[in-house]
C-alpha cells in the first residue's frame, strides 16, 4: 500500500521543498509516522488523503523548524520524465519560482490530481477559501510560465 | 475568476522516486524497539526502587518484618525496671534480632555477642547478636550504676526454639 503512494508523496515533497535530499528525508519520515498511525486508520477517508494529511504535518513541522524558509530551487537532478523536456523544464522552473503555499496547492490539485475539496480538508480551510487560494496560485503560475 | 484552464502539471509527478518505504519500515521498527526498551527499563527501575523502598533497613524493621521469628514473652525485673522480650527473629548470616519492651527510666540492655542495638520510640529496644555457637547468651539490664545479668537458657522463660531459628 505504501509503495503505491511512495512516488506521489516524494513528488509532493520534491515540488514543494525543491530539493531531492530533503524530499527523500520527509518522505521517509511520513512513512515512519504512517506505520505508527496505520493501526488508527479507520478507512473513513481515502488512503491517499490520510497519507497526505500526515505528509503535510511532517512538512509543517519542518517549516516550523526553519528548514524550508528558502524558496524552492529548481532541481535539475530530478527532471520530470516527459515527452517535451523543454516545456516541462520551463514548467518546473515556473513552479519552483512560486511561494511554498502556492506550490503546495498546485502540486496537490493540478499535479497529483486531488479534488480541491479533499485538499481543503487536508489543509484545514473551507472549500471556498481553498478555491480562491487555488485560483490565485494558478494565475501566478501562468504568469511565471509566461505562456 | 478566469476561465482559462489550469496548466497541466501531471507530468511533473512522473519522476524517479527513491525506495524509502523499506528504510521507513526499518526506522519504525527501531523506533518501536527503542521505545519498548525505554519502557522496560523504566519498569525495571520502578520495580527496583519499590523493592528497595520496601526492603527493611533498620534493625527494628529487619526484626519486626523477618519471616522466621518467634513470639516469646518472658519478663525480667531488675533495679526497678521491667524488661519483656517480645520477639526474636532470624536476621540471616547467623544473626538474631531481639525486640524488648522496657519499662523504666535510664535502662540500657546489653547482650553477649551483641553486634548492634537500637532504641525506637518509647520503651522499644532492639538488640542484634551473633548466634552463640555454644551455650546461651546473657542479657544484662543496666540501670544507672547497677546491673544484673540473666542467662537465656532453659528455665529462663525463653523458648529454646529460638536458638534453632
Amino acid at each position: 500500500m505504501f509503495r503505491a503512494h511512495q512516488q506521489a508523496v516524494f513528488a509532493y515533497f520534491l515540488r514543494v521543498v525543491g530539493n531531492r535530499q530533503d524530499a527523500e528525508e520527509l518522505t521517509q519520515e511520513t512513512f515512519v509516522r504512517a506505520c505508527g498511525a496505520a493501526v488508527r486508520f479507520r478507512g473513513d477517508a481515502k488512503v491517499s488523503t490520510w497519507l497526505f494529511g500526515i505528509a503535510r504535518r511532517v512538512l509543517l513541522e519542518a517549516v516550523r523548524a526553519g528548514l524550508f524558509e528558502r524558496r524552492a530551487e529548481f532541481d535539475e537532478q530530478t527532471p520530470a520524465r516527459a515527452d517535451d523536456p523543454d516545456e516541462r523544464m520551463d514548467l518546473e522552473r515556473a513552479l519552483a519560482s512560486l511561494g511554498a503555499g502556492d506550490r503546495e496547492v498546485l502540486v496537490m490539485v493540478d499535479m497529483l490530481g486531488f479534488e480541491p475539496i479533499e485538499v481543503a480538508g487536508i489543509v484545514g480551510v473551507s472549500p471556498e477559501t481553498f478555491r480562491v487560494r487555488l485560483h490565485r496560485a494558478r494565475a501566478r503560475l501562468r504568469e511565471a510560465y509566461g505562456r | 475568476m478566469s476561465d482559462r484552464p489550469p496548466l497541466d502539471l501531471r507530468a511533473l509527478a512522473d519522476i524517479e522516486a527513491p525506495e524509502v518505504v523499506h528504510e521507513a519500515l526499518r526506522r519504525f521498527r527501531r523506533k518501536i524497539l527503542t521505545r519498548y526498551v525505554w519502557i522496560l527499563l523504566a519498569a525495571v527501575i520502578a520495580v527496583v526502587v519499590i523493592l528497595w523502598a520496601r526492603t527493611p533497613t533498620t534493625l527494628a524493621e529487619r526484626t519486626d518484618q523477618a519471616s522466621r521469628a518467634i513470639e516469646a514473652h518472658p519478663v525480667w525485673q531488675a533495679h526497678g525496671a521491667t524488661v519483656a522480650l517480645d520477639r526474636v527473629a532470624s536476621l540471616g548470616d547467623g544473626r538474631l534480632g531481639f525486640h524488648f519492651v522496657v519499662i523504666g527510666r535510664g535502662v540500657t540492655l546489653r547482650m553477649s555477642g551483641q553486634v548492634a542495638s537500637e532504641d525506637v520510640g518509647w520503651a522499644n529496644q532492639y538488640v542484634e547478636i551473633q548466634r552463640p555457637t555454644q551455650g546461651y547468651p546473657t542479657l544484662t539490664i543496666i540501670v544507672g550504676e547497677q546491673r544484673s545479668s540473666f542467662t537465656l537458657g532453659p528455665g529462663s522463660g525463653v523458648t529454646q526454639a529460638v536458638w534453632s531459628l
